[in-house]
Formats: C-alpha cells, sequence, structure tokens
C-alpha cells in the first residue's frame, strides 16, 4: 500500500474517531451540562440512566483518539500531550470525576451524598467538554512549538478570546446534542419542560457558532485557507445551517428521533470543516512554519501504518456491529429499574 | 527529590499501581462469571442467576474504576514521557491500536449490556455479553502485556534517527508481538489476576459463612472458588519458574538484583530471608547454597550471572527494595497455597464451616493476591531500570521536554488526592453491596421482566 493513502487513511482515522467522540460522548457530555435542569431525583435519575447503558463505551472514542494519535502520528502524540499538560491534566480530573459521579450517585439514598454527586456530575461534564474545546481550539490555533518540537509557551499561552469563543462553541454544541437527546429518551411531563429550553439552546449554539465561524475566518487563516481557494467547500456550511434549521422544525413537530440524526450531522458538519482546514497539518506552529507537525513528517513508518490499516478493516466492522446493536437493545424511552443509576 | 524525572516516575508509579488493583479483580471475576451463567444455562438452577447477578454488580462497580483510572495511564505516556512515546511509537502503535480496537471496545461497548440487560436480554444472549466482556477483559491484558514485554525484551525493530530523533521503527509485526518474553509473562500476569478473582470470591463467601448469612450461595461459591484456585495456585508455580528463567537468560542484571546476586560463582545460593546491601555490596539472612542455579540452570554447580559482570551505571537503582517486593510476592504465593490447601481439605471433609480461623484467614486472604501483584510489577518496572527500553532507551532520556516540575507537583498532588477519595468511596460501597448480599429474585416485581422463562422464580430457595 503506498504510503501517501496510508497517511492520509489515518488522518480520516483520527478525524472519525475524533467526530465519534462528539456525537456520542458529546450527549453525554451535553446530558451532563444540562443536569441542573432536571427538577426533581426521579428526573436526575432519568438523565443519568438516559445515557447509563452507553456512556461508558462513548468515552471510550476519546482514548481511541489519544492511542490513533500515539499509533499513526507518534511525533504529534508526543509533542501535543506534553506542551497542553495542564490542560489534559484537567481533561483527565474531568474524566475521573464524571465517571465517578455517575456510578456512585444513586448508590445511596441520602439526599447529601446525591446533592453532591450531581454538582460533581454537573462541574465534570462542564470541566471536560471546555477542556476539550481549549485542547482542539490550541491545536487549530496553534502552538509555540520550535523546530525539536519542544513547547516554548505557558499556561497563559492557551487562553486568549479565540480559544475562549471555541470551548464555549463546543459546551454549546454538547447541550445542544445533550437537550436533544434526552428529548428523544424521555416522556411528558419531563419532555414538555424539557421542550421549552430546546429554542433557547439552540439559538445560544447558532449564536456561538456564527462568531466562531467569523473568528477562524478573520484570526487563524490558515485555518481557512484551502476554503478560500476551494470556495465550493462553504457549502459544508449551508448545509450545516440547513441542518440547524431541520432540528429546529423537528423539535417542534415532535420528531425527535429524526431531530437528534440533524443533531448529529450538525456535529459532523463542523468537525468536517476542521479536518478540511487542518490538512494536512497536524500541529500549526505559530513560531514559524517550518516546525509544522504534517501527516508528512510525523507519520509512524510504512510497516507500522500497514498493520493499523489491516487492524481497522478487520476489527472496526465488529465495533459498528455491536455498537448498533447496543444501541438497538437499548433504543426506546428511559426506563429506571433495579439496575439503573 | 523535585526533578521532573523522579517526579514523572512517581506519578506514572501512581496511577499505573492505583489502577492496577482494579484490573486482576475483574479479568479473574470475569472468569468466574462466565462459568456461573454457563452452569445456569445448564442446570437452570435460579442460585446460579442469583449468583451471577450479585457478581456482576461487584464486577461492574471494579470495572467503573478501573475504566476511571485507566484512561490516565495513556494520557500520561504523552503528558509525561514524550520522549518515550515518540521513540517507542512505531512499536507501541500496533500493539495498543489492536488493543483498542479488538479487546477495549468490545470490554465496554458489551459492559452496557451485561450490567443492565439483565431484564432485557434472554438468559443466552446474555451470557453471550458475559463471554464477550470477558474476552474482551482478557484481550486487553494480552495487548498491554505484550507492549509491556517489548520493552523488556524489544524485538522485531530496528533504529532510525540521531540523538533526540533516534527512535524504533517496526520490522515486524509478529516478532515484536511474540517477543522472547512476551507469552511467559501473559501467564504470569493472568495466573494472577485468575487468583486475584478467586480469593475476592472466597474472601466473600468465607465472610458470609461467618456471618451465617446467604449459606447455600456462599457454600456454591467457595467450591468454585476452591477448586479453580487450586488449580491456578499450582500453575502459578510453574509459570512463575518460567517467568524467572526467562529473566535469567534476556535480563540478568534484574534477577541478579531481584535476587541479591552481586557475586558470579557456582553453587550461587537463594535467600529465603534477609536484606540484600548494595553499598557493601552484601546480601545477609538465610541461604540455601546452590538453590538459585538449581532452579534457572536446573544445575546446581552453574554459577548465575551477578551484579558483579554489570557495569554499575547499568545496575538497577532500587536493588535493597527490588530484593524485599521479590520475597514478598514469593511468601504471598506460599500464603495462597497454603490457605487453598487447607480450605479446599476442610472443604472436602464438611469441616470448613466450623472452622471459624480459617474463615477469618480467607476473609483478609484477598490483601495475598492483590499486594502479590502490586509488587511483582514493581520488580518487573524498577527490575528493568535503569532503562525504559531495556538496553536501549535510559528512563532519564525518556522524560519530556516541555514540563517543569511545578506542573508534575501540581499534576501529582491532583492524581493522589483525587485517587485517594476514589478509593475511599471504592471500599465503602464495596463493603455495602457486599453486606447487602446477593437478592432474592422472588421478591422482584420488575414489570419489563420475561427472560429466563421456564422455570417459576418463585420456587428461589430461601435462604437458611
Amino acid at each position: 500500500m503506498s504510503v501517501e493513502f496510508l497517511e492520509i487513511f489515518w488522518y480520516c482515522i483520527i478525524f472519525i474517531a475524533l467526530f465519534a467522540f462528539a456525537a456520542l460522548d458529546g450527549f453525554d457530555l451535553g446530558v451532563g451540562i444540562l443536569h441542573p435542569l432536571a427538577r426533581k431525583d426521579e428526573e436526575r435519575r432519568v438523565f443519568l440512566n438516559a445515557i447509563g447503558p452507553v456512556w461508558d463505551g462513548n468515552a471510550v472514542w476519546l482514548v481511541i483518539v489519544a492511542g490513533g494519535l500515539f499509533a499513526g502520528f507518534p511525533h504529534v502524540f508526543a509533542t501535543l500531550f506534553s506542551s497542553l499538560y495542564d490542560l489534559m491534566m484537567i481533561l483527565l480530573a474531568g474524566i475521573i470525576f464524571r465517571a465517578v459521579a455517575i456510578e456512585f450517585r444513586s448508590k445511596s439514598e441520602s439526599k447529601a451524598w446525591r446533592a453532591i454527586w450531581d454538582y460533581a456530575f454537573f462541574f465534570a461534564s462542564l470541566v471536560m467538554s471546555l477542556a476539550v474545546g481549549f485542547v482542539l481550539a490550541n491545536i487549530i490555533k496553534g502552538l509555540p512549538i520550535d523546530s525539536n518540537g519542544i513547547f516554548q509557551g505557558s499556561f497563559g499561552t492557551f487562553f486568549d478570546f479565540y480559544t475562549i469563543v471555541f470551548a464555549i462553541s463546543v459546551v454549546s454544541l454538547f447541550m445542544m446534542h445533550g437537550l436533544i437527546f434526552l428529548l428523544m429518551k424521555t416522556e411528558p411531563p419531563l419532555r414538555q419542560h424539557l421542550r421549552r429550553w430546546a429554542l433557547p439552546v439552540v439559538f445560544f449554539f447558532v449564536l456561538c457558532t456564527a462568531i466562531l465561524t467569523l473568528s477562524t475566518w478573520f484570526l487563524n487563516p490558515h485555518m481557512t485557507y484551502i476554503f478560500r481557494q476551494k470556495s465550493w467547500m462553504l457549502s459544508f456550511a449551508g448545509v450545516g445551517i440547513l441542518l440547524t434549521l431541520f432540528i429546529i422544525r423537528d423539535v417542534f413537530i415532535g420528531h425527535m428521533g429524526r431531530a437528534f440524526i440533524w443533531s448529529s450531522g450538525v456535529v459532523l458538519v463542523l468537525f468536517s470543516l476542521c479536518a478540511l482546514g487542518k490538512f494536512p497539518t497536524l500541529i500549526h506552529s505559530s513560531i514559524n512554519s517550518c516546525n509544522d507537525l504534517t501527516i508528512y513528517n510525523a507519520r509512524s513508518s510504512q510497516k507500522t501504518l500497514t498493520v493499523l490499516f489491516y487492524i481497522v478493516v478487520i476489527g472496526v466492522p465488529f465495533v459498528l456491529a455491536y455498537s448498533i446493536w447496543l444501541y438497538r437493545s437499548f433504543r426506546g424511552k428511559v426506563v429506571v429499574d433495579s439496575h439503573s443509576y | 527529590m523535585a526533578d521532573v524525572v523522579t517526579l514523572s516516575r512517581i506519578q506514572f508509579a501512581v496511577h499505573i499501581g492505583f489502577h492496577y488493583l482494579f484490573p486482576p479483580m475483574t479479568i479473574g471475576l470475569s472468569f468466574y462469571i462466565v462459568i456461573i451463567e454457563a452452569l445456569f444455562l445448564i442446570t437452570k438452577n435460579p442460585m446460579y442467576e442469583k449468583m451471577a447477578r450479585f457478581w456482576v454488580k461487584i464486577f461492574g462497580l471494579i470495572f467503573a474504576l478501573g475504566v476511571a483510572t485507566g484512561v490516565i495511564n495513556v494520557f500520561g505516556m504523552g503528558t509525561n514521557w514524550a520522549q518515550f512515546s515518540y521513540y517507542v511509537g512505531d512499536v507501541f502503535g500496533a500493539l495498543l491500536g489492536a488493543e483498542g480496537i479488538f479487546a477495549f471496545t468490545l470490554e465496554a461497548g458489551f459492559l452496557g449490556m451485561l450490567l443492565f440487560g439483565w431484564d432485557r436480554l434472554s438468559s443466552k444472549v446474555h451470557f453471550f455479553a458475559c463471554c464477550m466482556v470477558a474476552f474482551g477483559a482478557h484481550f486487553s491484558a494480552t495487548w498491554i502485556v505484550f507492549a509491556n514485554s517489548w520493552m523488556q525484551t524489544p524485538a522485531g525493530f530496528q533504529l532510525a534517527g540521531k540523538g533526540l530523533g533516534q527512535h524504533a521503527v517496526l520490522t515486524s509485526f509478529w516478532h515484536a508481538v511474540f517477543n522472547p518474553s512476551a507469552l511467559v509473562r501473559l501467564g504470569h500476569v493472568l495466573l494472577g489476576c485468575w487468583l486475584t478473582g478467586t480469593f475476592l470470591i472466597l474472601s466473600v463467601s468465607a465472610f458470609y459463612i461467618l456471618k451465617k448469612r446467604h449459606l447455600e450461595f456462599a457454600h456454591r461459591t467457595m467450591k468454585l472458588g476452591l477448586y479453580f484456585g487450586a488449580i491456578f495456585v499450582v500453575l502459578q508455580l510453574w509459570s512463575a519458574d518460567a517467568s524467572g528463567r526467562a529473566a535469567a537468560t534476556y535480563q540478568p542484571a534484574k534477577l541478579a538484583a531481584l535476587e541479591g546476586v552481586y557475586n558470579t560463582a557456582p553453587y550461587t545460593p537463594m535467600s529465603l530471608i534477609g536484606w540484600s546491601n548494595p553499598k557493601t555490596k552484601k546480601t545477609s539472612g538465610i541461604k540455601v547454597p546452590g538453590l538459585l542455579s538449581l532452579l534457572v540452570y536446573r544445575d546446581a554447580s552453574k554459577p548465575v550471572l551477578g551484579l558483579d559482570q554489570i557495569p554499575t551505571q547499568d545496575w538497577p537503582e532500587a536493588i535493597s527494595t527490588l530484593y524485599v517486593t521479590y520475597r514478598w510476592m514469593i511468601y504471598m504465593w506460599c500464603w495462597m497455597f497454603l490457605m487453598i490447601t487447607l480450605a479446599l481439605v476442610m472443604f472436602k471433609r464438611n469441616k470448613l464451616e466450623k472452622n471459624r480461623l480459617l474463615l477469618k484467614l480467607l476473609v483478609i486472604s484477598i490483601a495475598a493476591p492483590v499486594s502479590a501483584n502490586i509488587v511483582g510489577w514493581c520488580c518487573a518496572e524498577m527490575g528493568r531500570q535503569p532503562w525504559v527500553v531495556y538496553g536501549l532507551l535510559r528512563t532519564a532520556d525518556a522524560v519530556s521536554r516541555s514540563i517543569t516540575s511545578g506542573q508534575v507537583w501540581g499534576s501529582l498532588i491532583m492524581i493522589i488526592s483525587s485517587f485517594s477519595l476514589l478509593l475511599v468511596l471504592f471500599l465503602f460501597l464495596l463493603d455495602r453491596k457486599i453486606k447487602q448480599g446477593p437478592e432474592d429474585l422472588g421478591h422482584k416485581t420488575d414489570p419489563y421482566r420475561d427472560p429466563y422463562k421456564g422455570h417459576d422464580l418463585e420456587q428461589t430457595p430461601k435462604e437458611v
């Protein structure tokens, strides 16, 4: 197999895993951020059990992204994770505390116990989403990487107008996705209550995305280069706008399952735009573009990429088959029973 | 004490050590859950379903901790060990990629069915999900041990680049996977996991017998644990022998440090108890002359390579600690062997339930395999020092260049405090779940329940 094909193949795999994380764990995180909307204990348990059987599997995609980078682009993995040290540690704290909160909350009847873990679930989901947002924002903005691939910035480097807008946009995207997932999995009266929040949440998302798109266009020209060259690619953005309109329509006529598909489509469009804009650079160096880490200079050997290709071709059909089976087994409205969280 | 390398080593040891409390329990338990569910399918005895439901609950709790603490290990290689990740990425990539796609997703994917599927899936489908989780858990361990074995006995690669840019490049996937120590170490690790699962179920059933609760449940669980445990504990002796001999062949410095051998001489002794002092280069204690030579070469006169033949800069740093951890692991095996033998003899004579002292010892014996797992990995990892990839990359050269000790202090404090909290919560919940005991299925009023047709659940035997 030619190296040119394998490089692009693995770039696509990383992107697909990232999309799968955002589309799947995205709604888990959204449910966490929306957790304060639940009014009483029963409703909080419905929220938790809506994601109960699937969140663990969904979170695995983040590990797949990390492992995929380690495998296919080890130089990027090493540089990225050590450069973004503090952000990664905050992300980890979020991952640990979210898992623990979901797992432990309903294990005791005590009101104080449950209240503590409800807050922990909310904050951990919010922190995790923001951390994912800041990590992605800094990858897109670029990092001060010198010619040895060593990070020359500090903790303050990670935060500016652009990265903050980006992180908030990620939160708004997960909120919208999570809300629609909840609408799909719940029944009235909770569903009626949640539906009132649909318009504000979608509006918040549209507002954030609009600001983000404009600031990417003007502040990060290296990301929009390809779109200036090939303007037909901007039609992706048009698809995104159309899908958002579909979401609003289907939420109002009550086709929640369809709305969820459109919402996943919006996630796909946004991540595709990022993947197109970024290609073929994985880490843009803000010091000197000669130090950029690209799919050409940061990849594994042809042998390893070939092995990875076969692993994916053999393994992924199985992963897809049992993921679909799992979702089918737990389709329908949330049922809180004796095995639930 | 405060340099980045030392702090990062402490941090990695803390999070991987903490993580490793859980996987051996889930791997071991998954084995028993498969056996119990298979027995249920064959005999249709509702007691087995009751047992399966109880152990799946315990499994779920431990698994959640394993996942929450496991993610950090992948991240940790990138955050603190960037030079290492770059050096081994090409080889590790293929191994960890296989782990992620073939094993980990399988395990995490089917876990939902195992935990929440009781009332939604038929018993056969549930058994299938159970087998998939168990297979995923074992297969995941397989790839991780293979990757770690590559760090001990690298194979199937060549070196490319110079200086900071030097790294290993894969030349043969199968040689890298089945590197010289891979299979021996896998056997040792899996047997350790099965023994951990064994002592977990023995401990819980001994507790119930002591408290005179759930007696039928406890009796059946005890029987399973004792029979399989007897097999595992004997196999572990054979596996330990093979591991020791593999170390003698491929990592002589490690074996010499573990046994405190400073001089290469015929009839190399093995000390049963003692103290190894690298400053005076002497090991004092009760020694059996020629035993180590006999074990390694099956010939008491053949000398085992001592540390005097190895340059001092290639000695593991913590020789005294290694000597102690190695002996601790052996003592723990002896303890497990003794417990299982005594309990099995008593059990066969129907005297175990009256022997309260032995039951009490069985309850606390879970500490034996758990501590043996931890000290065993201390031997493997500290014994490989000063190398992170044996003979190729020194640990001091493997650390990330862009991080400061202040950052690592911060993350270390975060990890230690959140893990301590986790450990307290885990023990509290585990204790409560065990005290609650298995649920009586007769009292279930679940409208969604329809599988396991064909037998009346009201007939579940009443607890004595």
